[in-house]
């Protein structure tokens, strides 16, 4: 599940609260069938892996040494060091760590017991194109076992590319919760058209009933049915069709239109 | 049992734990060192004092409980331990029980180190001699050891409670060190001062860190105002109040 939200809109907040780390004023956080709060979250520490704003790495220690403090099963610590390929430096002390090598390390502490829920806050920051690319490519396989990954990014690009779900938040409020494929398909389910006369196919499609807009020389039609008929209809009316294309919609458009909606609302 | 593997981790991996050992063991040697030429019931006490080592122990001591808790603030390391122990209390206790176990590992070595130098530079001095309390200078050496230990217990309290409070450990390491040094001299200019208030005032924090003293000399009785018993207690009641105390900041810190 991917949360995305604006800045302030309550992300890490929501995070921190899943964690027992924040407390919760109203509602109640319960992970596995049971509650979380700051005095008692036992349940965290066999279920879930986190990384939360900054990676939490002691200076004094090697990535190695930091991994240890997760786990003492080789195997996983070995898993995850060649998994998210960090051989050439898990032995170096972390004070010495570039942005990316300690963010791949806060990562690979959250993943290495491959815990039932992973909760990571702006995973892709100080990312290379090539490690959030095996980042991607983790998070799937891993989630393919089962492990539920909950996201907040502000990279959208590359956090539709592995999220199954979107919840959007503003103010601390839930506006959107969605299946992606759900949300995609309804924001496919439009056409734009050019034409060498608007205002004549406007009036037309008004008068057959479909759903359309103009604005700047675009018109927007809503789900049409029978794609066929619409072009049969406006070619009879001497309507030449110059363009026609359905949008591509991505992640940052989605959002962008339901914060637009929801401070529409508000004013 | 996890939490006290991850501490036990961190606290092997700091260069500074093993270091301030070193530090210890030289500084201790120093003291033996001018102690060849002195009279032999000077070399006596120095011997019980462990060449001064109980003082060196509790500075590395400061230094060592005050990162231990100040880090994870630092660092931001507090949120992983976190979500990994059952709650903060579980953390907080963990650590102040490892740091109860390299204490006491301290105090051994210190022992152990006395009785190593004393050999090379006071071999006329015989370890099962009388000296007081009708005990050996060993015996004496012993119980001072475990005296300066059982005092420790509320320097650490209050170095952990100091260090929960703060985002470094400066702070917990400074206030520390001026309680341990001056602690017993502020505790008996407040009772020689105010002699009325000397029922209530008799009981400070401070007060207690004259146990070793008033074992060693029964006449710091008239400074201290309370027994051998009393101040033994009063340790140990200021030891748990600011555990309590401590533990409940470090759990309800915004983090």
């Amino acid at each position: 599940m991917g949360l995305i939200g604006a800045n302030g809109a309550g992300k890490t907040t929501i995070m921190k609260a899943m964690l027992g780390l924040n407390r919760v004023r109203r509602g109640t956080v319960a992970i596995a069938n049971e509650r979380v709060t700051q005095l008692h979250h036992a349940v965290l520490a066999e279920n879930v892996g986190a990384l939360i704003e900054h990676p939490a790495i002691y200076p004094f220690l090697t990535g190695w040494q930091q991994l240890q403090l997760i786990t003492k099963d080789v195997t996983q610590l070995q898993w995850i060091v060649e998994t998210l390929q960090m051989a050439a430096y898990i032995h170096q002390n972390a004070k010495h760590y570039s942005l990316g090598m300690r963010q791949q390390l806060g990562i690979a502490m959250a993943l290495v017991r491959q815990p039932k829920l992973v909760v990571l806050d702006e995973p892709m920051n100080g990312l290379d194109p090539q490690a959030v690319k095996r980042l991607r490519q983790t998070i799937r396989e891993l989630a393919q076992t089962g492990m539920t990954f909950f996201i907040s990014s502000h990279i959208l690009s590359e956090l539709e590319k592995v999220i199954d779900d979107v919840l959007v938040i503003d103010h601390g409020r839930v506006i959107l919760q969605t299946p992606m494929q759900q949300l995609r398909a309804s924001y496919h389910q439009r056409l734009l058209l050019q034409t060498t006369d608007n205002a004549h196919a406007l009036v037309w499609l008004q008068q057959h009933h479909y759903g359309c807009a103009l604005q700047n020389d675009v018109i927007t039609v809503a789900a049409p049915d029978k794609l066929n008929q619409l072009m049969a209809g406006l070619i009879a009316q001497n309507i030449q069709i110059t363009r026609i294309n359905e949008p591509a919609v991505d992640l940052e458009t989605i959002l962008l239109t339901q914060l637009d909606q929801v401070s529409g609302a508000g004013q | 049992m996890n939490i006290l593997r991850i501490e036990r981790l961190k606290l092997a991996a700091k260069r500074g734990t093993w270091w301030a050992i070193a530090l210890l063991i030289i500084l201790m040697a120093g003291i033996a060192v001018t102690t060849t030429s002195a009279t032999l019931s000077d070399q006596r006490f120095n011997i019980v004092s462990a060449y001064v080592g109980f003082q060196w122990l509790m500075l590395v001591l400061i230094v060592v409980a005050a990162s231990c808790v100040a880090m994870e603030f630092e660092y931001g390391t507090i949120k992983q331990l976190a979500v990994q122990a059952k709650n903060r209390w579980q953390v907080y206790l963990t650590k102040f029980s490892l740091i109860l176990g390299y204490d006491v590992c301290l105090h051994v070595l210190v022992v152990l180190v006395t009785l190593g130098l004393r050999p090379i530079f006071n071999p006329k001095i015989d370890m099962f001699a009388n000296y007081q309390h009708q005990l050996s200078l060993l015996s004496n050496l012993m119980i001072n050891s475990f005296l300066d230990f059982y005092g420790s217990l509320m320097i650490i309290g209050l170095v952990f409670l100091l260090a929960s409070v703060g985002h470094s450990s400066a702070i917990a390491i400074s206030v520390g060190v001026a309680v341990c040094f001056l602690g017993e001299g502020v505790s008996s200019l407040a009772l020689s001062t105010f002699k009325a208030l000397a029922v209530v005032l008799r009981w400070n924090p401070f007060n207690m860190m004259c146990l070793q003293e008033q074992y060693a000399n029964q006449d710091y009785q008239g400074i201290t105002h309370l027994t051998l018993a009393q101040l033994a207690g009063g340790n140990l009641m200021w030891t748990v109040i600011s555990i309590g105390v401590g533990a409940l900041i470090f759990s309800k810190r915004h983090i």
